[in-house]
């Protein structure tokens, strides 16, 4: 366990590089769209967050709807594209600012979001944490309790949305089961994030489609993520991600205000 | 034989209730009436230790010329256990056989109570301690322990040490309506004897909203008090 959160934190901490026994499973540096520029050089994947529980742990539930418990995601990619390496397919002005964000970032000054300043990660990015996040199934709710900067989403089942929504950062979101598939909807997000953590845009108008089910024996939670953004993209695009059934990890006390050296100063994120 | 059966069917059933609780807390609550020092069962404030009392009246007096460097929640900090149960803030519970959560609208703050663990789960250290719980029939149990000293008790600057242990005993009413909390500190750096104060919570029919600390005061401030 402590050696789980001693990972976590170099995860956190490293930006470029990460010290998790992780490196050897990383692709090699790719620049963005196939660019000749260094100075668009991707942050590599970390290529593996969560491997399997130990022996032992307990073991998942029969039932497929049952997605109570604590998930860990495979893997940890940087851009949110369609596929490893590749962007969001963004708009040329959009892209203009991607690599403006990519080039800041590679010389030591990356543009400040959100969650630089202990604001929520927004959505699609919040999905793509490197940290456990607990399933809790309720009546009617689904809670999804993200360790990284104390997160709480709620799915409401069988719901809309409200008519009017006040932008926030995680949006609503409303759940339906199609067959043993979990489908969550959410709008109503803000501007004020960034789709991954090399800074693609998105706008108010983003929408995010989420399925969920269970395979490999309940072992692993498959997420096939849709976004659609009419302002940012040129349409949409999903990718699928696999989060890993862990018993055996409690989730940490997580509080990004402590002492945050990163906080943004001038719209820039400051290391200290 | 009869007999035997008769025993085990009384075990079954005790083990079978104190697993599976009639109450169901599951739901939204805010704490009815406020105050921004606690109150204790019978009226009064909790008794201080020379050093409990050294260390509130600084930070009453800090308070009074308006420097709140002691109390951290003011730069997005975490309040602790029990402060948060004595806010005036809803806060989400989700009722599960192995976990209740406790989701509070402050800045979004998560707690887990877990009813399959032993304190001490870790190391401790926790602005919100560690959290174990158990269902003595209807009533639900909660232990929690292992602090650090970055958070206060109250608005008003109660303190407390590492070492202090917060037992909940949460009741829903008959009518399920209200929750009743009886919350004992025990903390003798601090406080001469254990003390106890009891807070009701009303079940609340809107939803818990966003709440981001660091948008509210304008940007996470990377200060602390030492």
């Amino acid at each position: 366990m402590i050696k789980t959160n001693l990972c976590r934190v170099a995860v956190a901490v490293a930006i470029a590089s990460v010290s998790c026994g992780v490196q050897a499973q990383q692709r090699p540096a790719q620049r963005l769209n196939n660019s000749d520029d260094p100075g668009l050089t991707l942050t590599p994947a970390i290529g593996r967050v969560s491997a399997e529980a130990p022996a032992g742990s307990r073991a998942p539930t029969a039932d497929p709807r049952d997605f109570e418990g604590v998930w860990w995601i495979s893997r940890y990619e940087y851009l949110l594209g369609p596929s490893a390496g590749v962007p969001p397919p963004l708009k040329p002005e959009y892209m203009t600012i991607l690599e403006r964000r990519v080039r800041a970032k590679n010389r030591g000054a990356p543009e400040a979001d959100a969650s630089t300043d202990c604001r929520p990660h927004g959505m699609p990015r919040l999905m793509e944490s490197p940290y456990p996040i607990r399933i809790v199934q309720t009546p009617g709710q689904i809670t999804f309790m993200h360790e990284v900067a104390h997160n709480i989403r709620r799915i409401f089942m069988d719901q809309q949305h409200p008519a009017k929504l006040k932008p926030n950062y995680l949006g609503h979101s409303v759940g339906r089961w199609e067959g043993d598939t979990l489908v969550v909807d959410t709008t109503g997000l803000n501007d004020k994030t960034f789709i991954d953590d090399e800074g693609s845009t998105h706008s108010e108008q983003i929408h995010v489609v989420e399925r969920y089910r269970k395979i490999n024996g309940g072992k692993d939670l498959e997420l096939v993520m849709q976004v659609t953004d009419p302002v940012t993209l040129t349409q949409p695009y999903s990718y699928t991600r696999i989060y890993k059934w862990r018993p055996d990890v409690k989730p940490a006390e997580y509080v990004c205000e402590e002492n945050n050296r990163n906080a943004p100063e001038n719209g820039v994120t400051v290391a200290k | 034989m009869k007999t035997l059966v008769a025993l085990m069917a009384c075990c079954v059933a005790s083990t079978a209730m104190a697993q599976a609780p009639k109450a169901d807390m599951t739901g939204i609550w805010r704490r009815v009436g406020t105050t921004p020092n606690v109150v204790v069962d019978g009226g009064g404030q909790p008794r201080l230790t020379a050093d409990g009392a050294k260390q509130y009246a600084a930070n009453r007096a800090a308070a009074a010329r308006g420097d709140y460097s002691h109390d951290t929640s003011k730069i997005c900090l975490p309040d602790g256990i029990p402060r948060l149960m004595l806010k005036g803030q809803p806060f989400e519970i989700l009722q599960r056989p192995t976990i209740v959560a406790f989701n509070y609208q402050i800045n979004r703050l998560p707690r887990v109570v877990y009813l399959d663990a032993k304190p001490p789960i870790e190391n401790g250290g926790y602005y919100l301690g560690e959290s174990t719980g158990k269902w003595e029939g209807d009533t639900l149990v909660i232990d929690t322990r292992g602090f650090n000293t970055d958070t206060l008790i109250d608005d008003a600057g109660l303190p407390h040490s590492e070492d202090m242990t917060v037992t909940e005993r949460l009741k829903l009413s008959a009518d399920g309506k209200k929750l009743v909390n009886q919350i004992t500190v025990v903390d003798p750096a601090i406080f001469r004897s254990p003390w106890t104060t009891t807070v009701t919570y009303a079940r609340q029919s809107t939803p818990i909203v966003e709440d981001v600390c660091a948008e509210r005061i304008g940007g996470s401030k990377p200060k602390r008090k030492r």
